[in-house]
């Protein structure tokens, strides 16, 4: 069996490739989180768990995921991006997903799937990515604030901290973030390594065990546009690669 | 009406139906019953319109039976994006909107209804509903049971329980035109409560002036039943519209008469946040949208 490294280089690799032929924005994007899609496919989740990608921007990992798990047929991950294609450069696909592109939407609508299934006494988490940018928006803060009072120990939301937003620096500081989801009642926690997907399936496992009533905020310390020469700079977040 | 939905909700909810309601923190008196009864199933979000929707959103994604329930800008305009996301994601929620027009009159135009119609009907895959009165409202409810598409309705706090021919009822249909009154002169189209206005002008130029009217009652903005509204001005000598809003039917009407030729007189409310206030009745009079002053701009337009 491949390693969950193996598979982000693969998938690494694809999505350069890709993004190069077709000069697509949002590389940077989808590098710093495919290491947590990656341990959460691979290694994580179960068949009772669901997974919004709520940064929707990075759309490219999530599809290069699902395509690696069979979830999305050849044919439908090859067309992806020419004329006709089912995926855009924002989630809409594979059916069953929550689709999205707008930010600030991902962690409100996994609160009301995380309610439902609490509600129906049905087991499983509901995971939502979100980028370190979106918890700016007002709905992201809305559904922060309200998750404790419903008791959502299911419901968990993994920050890829990469410390860019689209046009500056992330403007919450990763300390701050700590504590406002501290004081609105969230268990936090770090990973430190968010590029490395070992260490983030061991995060998520443990977190995922903790059986609590409270919901669970992971922030995880990535790079943006991991793997690519110039990682780290803004330029990954929409300059195409070279 | 709200009391009426509220009703019909805690019927079901009393018949074993598992369906949940959701407040924006509104709805003081309304939902009183449902609250002590079923706890579980009503949630009170808080004073956050935006996660209400999406919350709505993810639960109806889940198979959950959604309503949500605010003042009609409230659940209209400061969650505009979230509705969009959940037509996007066709998740079947159901949105209860109270306010139309100057519904809430003192309030101030923060908590009017003027221009909703055409900013709910503009989003893809949305019904969208108006219903004139408490009985329509009712059966309304009961239809969309049938529908497994985001629903939204707006409503009136002021409103009579019925106000035209039981049999008429019956046949109420979603997106197809209530014909309410029939006639050979003049189509008056309307929608909402105002509905009661619409069949008091016919009244008076039946009796008055000897004109006879056909009223439509558009209880559902989207889909518009531009055919019977295309097909019934035909040959008509005018087509009016009588609306608790800033145009919006009016100008569907327009477009579903354009071919016929036939000259359409708006009744309206002025394209403006007021900033003076009054009484409905007040207000409504000063917007000329009174049983008098529309016959009386019709009668100098023939």
């Amino acid at each position: 069996m491949d390693s969950l490294q193996m598979i982000s280089d693969e998938l690494r690799g694809k999505i350069i490739g890709i993004h190069r032929e077709h000069k697509l924005p949002h590389t940077g994007s989808d590098l710093s989180c495919l290491d947590i899609m990656v341990a959460l496919y691979f290694k994580v989740m179960k068949d009772d768990d669901y997974f919004i990608l709520s940064k929707g921007h990075a759309a490219h990992a999530f599809y290069a995921v699902m395509h690696r798990k069979g979830l999305i047929r050849d044919d439908v991950y090859s067309d992806a991006f020419k004329d006709g294609s089912l995926l855009a450069e924002h989630v809409t696909y594979p059916k069953n997903y929550v689709k999205t592109g707008s930010l600030g939407h991902g962690l409100p609508i996994g609160f009301g799937i995380a309610l439902a299934k609490k509600l129906d006494n049905e087991g499983g988490n509901v995971y939502v990515l979100l980028s370190d940018g979106e918890v700016g928006e007002g709905s992201t803060m809305e559904a922060m604030m309200q998750a404790q009072r419903f008791g959502l120990g299911n419901l968990i939301a993994i920050v890829d901290y990469n410390g860019w937003q689209a046009y500056d620096r992330t403007l919450v500081s990763i300390k701050d973030l700590h504590e406002i989801s501290k004081s609105m009642n969230w268990d936090v926690g770090y990973i430190k390594e968010g590029n490395n997907p070992d260490a983030v399936a061991e995060a998520l496992e443990s977190a995922g065990r903790n059986g609590g009533s409270k919901p669970i905020m992971l922030l995880s310390e990535t790079i943006l546009g991991k793997g690519l020469p110039n990682e780290g700079t803004l330029e990954t977040h929409y300059d195409p690669p070279k | 009406m709200r009391k009426t939905i509220a009703n019909y909700l805690l019927e079901r909810l009393r018949g074993g139906r598992e369906l949940f309601l959701i407040s924006g923190d509104l709805g003081f008196h309304n939902f009183d019953e449902i609250r002590r009864e079923f706890p579980t199933n009503f949630i009170n979000i808080g004073v956050a319109e935006q996660l209400m929707v999406s919350v709505a959103t993810g639960m109806a994604l889940w198979g959950k039976e959604i309503y949500c329930y605010s003042i009609l800008p409230f659940i209209s305009f400061r969650d505009y994006e979230q509705i969009r996301m959940a037509c996007y994601n066709k998740a079947p929620i159901r949105l209860i909107g109270t306010g139309v027009g100057y519904d809430y009159d003192l309030s101030g135009a923060t908590h009017h209804g003027l221009e909703d119609a055409q900013a709910m009907t503009a989003i893809p895959g949305l019904v969208v509903l108006s219903p004139c009165d408490r009985k329509e409202t009712r059966l309304l409810m009961e239809r969309i049971e049938e529908i497994n598409e985001p629903v939204f309705i707006r409503t009136s706090r002021s409103c009579e329980d019925m106000l035209y021919d039981e049999s008429a009822y019956g046949q109420l249909e979603v997106g197809k035109a209530a014909h309410i009154r029939k006639g050979s002169d003049i189509l008056i189209v309307t929608t909402g409560i105002v509905t009661k206005i619409a069949l008091e002008v016919a009244e008076m130029l039946k009796s008055s002036v000897g004109r006879s009217c056909d009223v439509l009652n558009m209880h559902t903005l989207k889909p518009f039943d531009m055919e019977t509204v295309g097909g019934l001005a035909k040959g008509k000598k005018l087509v009016v519209t009588i609306e608790e809003n800033n145009g919006w039917l009016e100008k569907l009407v327009s477009t579903a008469c354009n071919a016929t030729g036939v000259h359409v007189l708006a009744f309206k409310l002025p394209d403006e946040y007021v900033e003076v206030v009054g009484k409905r009745d007040w207000m409504l009079e000063k917007a000329g949208l009174t049983t008098k002053s529309i016959c009386d701009r019709i009668n100098r337009t023939l």
